[in-house]
Formats: structure tokens, C-alpha cells, sequence
């Protein structure tokens, strides 16, 4: 060891760089966010009522509960996954009709043509994204889905300004109890439930998409921010771009992580369609991935699902088999988990895009 | 210069009267203009944590808003002020974590036929994978001042804003960290590529 006493010290750049790349892929789940706003306001506006505040409040607390089992759960996984390096033994490979699934989505893909955005124009995204709020009172549960529009206008020049429109529609579904149910236990109307309050809205503008201070002009882009830039970056193999998938996600997660980092990109609506193609094949590498509906219904737009396990949940994103577009993706539990049945739908998103004249206008029809 | 929210050059209106009436509202604007940096900076610090951390920092931050003084520091600094003290109960978590991506099996290797440019960011993430090493035989303090500067971005007044230290002990203890680091970590990698 003494000959190694010439040691080179990291310049003030390769310290900069390396702290850049530490835990760099970390990605936010809006939902989580858009709930966790919820809860504050309606703690806040609890208060302001004058209403003493009750050790088990907040609407957050039971999918939140549910949510840390399940966190606790992908902990344990992830020790076991470090324990054991680079050897997996456990499941079973992509089935073969979800490999052919993707691998015809990817040639449709790669034959189709992406709208061009012309100078002047942009390109429109619809994401409308139906999340749950829970909330208990006196031990009866109630679940629902509240849908949120959020409307993206991204300029041809990605630097220019953007703009994000976010609407809570108003549209609801119950999944456990009813609307007036609620009401009639007094929970309906306060505490940011069935009403709109707590839900994120308005207009944000803002070059590069930054509209919350990510400091994304300066972002190389990642699975979660998708720049054009980041996606030339992206090795066409599907082989080596499902190893760079690998490598991007945190510490050996499981194929589900990977799997939601996928969606994550894909989801934006701003991925080419080449590297859509890319990664579709990149996904049947994808352990435990299976075709899970032939026919999945996604706010009224049908197309295939696709889903693999994550814990007491599935992960489905719905692909058009005619196009190859990507329709959008759900959350469906698989277990019996609090007040949840097996099958229950946890929440949805369906994207569409086009490309307008002007920001702020909407596609026609 | 470019202004955009969020970073260093918005400091100057992130000082609002949270005591004032409206609460809901301002917490509101407060709560979409820092969560998202903020769960950002927490997740990388302590993974899935940072989902109920956010949360709290939020809800903390109302409850002890007469607390803020706007005069003293930007509501971004003292949010992170918050949060940090939050961090504090997570200790384990962090260096656990920070052990699981010092071992994390990297992709080094195979990667020289895609290019410079992939070759640049695997030596980044190798990089990344001694320095967290290295992060974990720093104190909590130290860390902070790291993390609190490079990964939230805040600048030297910031931290000791959010810290409650002396402006002149966060420019030297940054100093002191990186020059430990810049040794610490590439001894580390030296070390490691000696069969190379």
C-alpha cells in the first residue's frame, strides 16, 4: 500500500460531477405530492374553522398507512437485492405474448409519423390523471377518485416558455362508500375531500418546463424530464437501453421501478417515437411482465394492457395495438389491502397529444 | 439574467408574511413553489422517506409560522431549516442508503462502444459511487452544508439561515468537506482501480 502514497486528488469539477450523479434518478410521484397538499390545506383550514384537530385526522393518513407498508416492503427488497449483488434467480421472464405485444407496438411505432412542431407552434399534452383521496371516519372508510386535468403547452424550442394548466375537472368516482354517504357523515365539503380545495390549480409559465423551480434548463434530463437532448443520449439497443434503465433507477428496486421509470418517460408525451420503439423492446426484458387486459378502458380510450407486480399493487400501462400509441397507465391493487379488493383500479392516467398554433389553445374537437 | 422560480435570483420575493390572514392560500403558493425541490432534495437523501417528510415540513412550517420572520432569511431557507432538522431522525436511513449505492453494481463495464458521451457518464456514476462512500464518514453537520448547497442549490446565506450557524462557518466547513472528500474519495478510487 505505501507505493500508493502519489495520489491524485479529485479536481473541484469531478467532485461537482459526482455529486450531480449521486442519487441523481430520484423520482417525485404526483400523486403523493398533489395528496400531500390536500392534507396541509385541509389541516389548515381546519384550524382556521377553529375545529380542535383529532389525533387521526387528516385524509392523507390511510392511503398513507398503506402506502409505507408497501414502502417498507420495497426497503426489505432492496437489502435483500445488495445482499446478492448481481444474481437474481427469482422470476420468470417477460411472457412471450407480452414480448410480441411490444415488439408489434415498436414496429408500428417506428412506422408511424410524429406531428412535426413547426416554429411558432407547440406541442399540446392532455394528461388527465383520475388520483385517490381516502378518508375515515369513525372506522368507515371512503375512497374516491378525483380526475385532474393538467395541460401542457411545450414551444418547438424547449428553452422558450412553456405552460402547465392545471384543472381539478370536478369529475369523481367512489370506490368505497358514496358521495353521500360522505355528506351525510359529515366528511363531504371539509377537510379538501369530494370539493375541489386543496387541489392544486391555475397557470404556470415557464422556459425549459420548469414551472417549480427544478432548475430543469440546467437538467441534463432524466426518465422523469425527457429532454430531446437526454433522449439523443439514449442507446437505440434495446438490450443496452434497458441496462441504462437499470443503471438510472436507484439500487436494484426490482423490474417494477424500472418499469414505472419507463412510464415516467413515456407519460410526458414528448418521448420521439423512435425512442418510444426502443423502449417498448427495451420493456420485454422486463421480469414478470404480462399482457394483463386485451381490452383495457382508460377514460374511454381502449387498448391493451401491460402490467407487472409491484408488491400489493400492479403497474399497467395500455398500449393502442393499432399504432402503437402509448395510451396511458393504471395502478391496480392485487391483494386484499385495507378496504381495497383485489381488482380495484387505484388510479389512472390517460395522455393524448397534438400540436396547436398558439399557447394556451387547445387542439380542436 | 433570466429569472426563474426557485432558484438563487427568485430569493428576493420568497419572503412572505406567512402570519398574515389567508392562510390556506399562502401556504398554498408556498407548497407549489418549494415542495417539488424540496421532496427532490429529501428522496435523495433518504429515498421513499421523502414522501411523508415533505408533508411534514409543510405542516410544521404552518404550525410555527409567527415563528418566520421574513427579515431574517428567505422561506425557502427556513423550510429547509425544517427539513433538516426533520432529516435528523433518519440518520440510519440515509447511510444505510448511502452504503447500498457505495456498492450498487455499477455499469462500467462494456460501455466504451456507445461513445464519449456515455463513457463521461459512467465515469460520473462510478465517481458517484466512491463519493457515497465517502459521505458516510461525515458528520451530520457536514453534510448538510454539502447537500443543503449542492443538491438544494442554496447559497452560503442561505444555509446558515436554514443551519442557525454564522455565514463564515458554512464557507469553511463547505471548504473543509470538499477538500476531504476530493481526497477521501479518489484514495478510495485509487485503491479500487489498482488491478486495472
Amino acid at each position: 500500500m505505501s507505493d500508493d502514497d502519489v495520489r491524485r486528488l479529485w479536481t473541484e469539477d469531478e467532485l461537482d460531477s459526482a455529486l450531480d450523479a449521486l442519487n441523481a434518478h430520484v423520482r417525485a410521484d404526483e400523486p403523493v405530492l398533489v395528496r400531500t397538499r390536500a392534507a396541509l390545506l385541509a389541516d389548515i383550514e381546519q384550524e382556521e374553522e377553529g375545529v380542535t384537530t383529532t389525533p387521526q385526522r387528516r385524509p392523507r393518513r390511510s392511503t398513507g398507512r398503506w402506502l409505507a407498508a408497501a414502502a417498507v416492503v420495497v426497503v426489505l427488497v432492496a437489502g435483500a437485492l445488495v445482499a446478492q449483488t448481481v444474481s437474481f434467480g427469482g422470476p420468470a421472464p417477460a411472457t412471450a405474448e407480452a414480448v410480441r405485444t411490444l415488439d408489434q407496438a415498436a414496429s408500428t411505432t417506428i412506422g408511424a409519423v410524429d406531428e412535426p412542431v413547426g416554429p411558432g407552434q407547440y406541442r399540446y399534452v392532455a394528461t388527465h390523471a383520475w388520483w385517490m383521496g381516502t378518508t375515515s371516519v369513525e372506522g368507515k372508510g371512503f375512497a374516491w377518485l378525483t380526475e385532474h386535468l393538467m395541460e401542457t403547452w411545450v414551444p418547438a424550442n424547449p428553452s422558450d416558455e412553456w405552460m402547465l394548466r392545471r384543472d381539478a375537472t370536478g369529475n369523481e368516482q367512489w370506490v368505497i362508500g358514496t358521495r353521500a354517504e360522505a355528506e351525510a357523515a359529515g366528511v363531504a365539503g371539509r377537510r379538501g375531500l369530494p370539493d375541489r380545495r386543496g387541489w392544486p390549480e391555475g397557470e404556470w409559465r415557464a422556459p425549459c418546463g420548469d414551472f417549480f423551480g427544478e432548475s430543469k434548463c440546467q437538467d441534463g434530463g432524466s426518465w422523469q424530464n425527457p429532454t430531446a437532448e437526454w433522449q439523443a443520449g439514449l442507446p437505440t439497443d434495446p438490450d443496452a437501453l434497458f441496462e441504462r434503465l437499470r443503471a438510472d433507477v436507484p439500487d436494484g428496486r426490482g423490474d417494477a421501478a424500472l418499469f414505472a421509470y419507463a412510464a415516467d418517460a413515456l407519460r410526458s408525451g414528448l418521448v420521439d417515437k423512435d425512442v418510444r420503439a426502443a423502449i417498448y423492446r427495451a420493456l420485454t426484458r422486463i421480469d414478470g411482465l404480462e399482457v394483463t387486459e386485451e381490452q383495457a378502458n382508460l377514460g374511454g380510450r381502449v387498448g391493451i394492457a401491460l402490467g407487472v407486480e409491484d408488491d400489493d399493487r400492479r403497474r399497467d400501462i395500455i398500449i393502442d395495438p393499432e399504432t402503437g400509441r402509448f395510451i396511458g397507465e393504471r395502478q391496480v391493487a392485487t391483494d386484499d389491502v385495507d378496504d381495497f379488493e383485489a381488482g380495484t383500479v387505484l388510479e389512472f392516467t390517460a395522455v393524448t397529444t397534438a400540436v396547436v398554433d398558439a399557447i394556451g389553445v387547445e387542439p380542436a374537437g | 439574467m433570466t429569472e426563474h422560480a426557485g432558484g438563487g435570483a427568485a430569493a428576493a420575493d420568497d419572503r412572505p408574511d406567512l402570519a398574515g390572514p389567508h392562510p390556506s392560500r399562502l401556504f398554498g403558493q408556498l407548497f407549489d413553489r418549494h415542495a417539488r425541490p424540496l421532496h427532490r432534495y429529501l428522496a435523495r437523501r433518504v429515498g421513499d422517506l421523502a414522501d411523508d417528510l415533505v408533508g411534514e415540513t409543510f405542516l410544521i412550517a404552518f404550525q410555527t409560522r409567527t415563528g418566520y420572520d421574513p427579515g431574517r432569511g428567505t422561506a425557502r431557507s427556513w423550510l429547509y431549516g425544517i427539513a433538516t432538522n426533520l432529516l435528523r431522525r433518519h440518520v440510519r436511513q440515509e447511510v444505510r442508503g448511502l452504503r447500498a449505492a457505495a456498492r450498487a453494481a455499477g455499469s462500467a463495464s462494456g460501455a466504451e462502444d456507445h461513445g464519449n458521451r456515455v463513457a463521461d457518464r459512467v465515469d460520473a456514476s462510478s465517481r458517484a459511487r466512491l463519493l457515497a462512500g465517502a459521505l458516510v464518514g461525515l458528520d451530520e453537520g457536514d453534510r448538510d452544508v454539502l447537500l443543503l448547497t449542492s443538491w438544494a442549490g442554496l447559497d452560503s446565506n442561505e444555509v446558515a439561515e436554514a443551519l442557525g450557524i454564522p455565514v463564515g462557518t458554512v464557507r469553511s466547513r463547505l471548504h473543509r468537506v470538499r477538500q476531504r472528500l476530493r481526497a477521501h474519495a479518489s484514495n478510495t478510487e485509487h485503491t479500487r482501480s489498482g488491478d486495472e
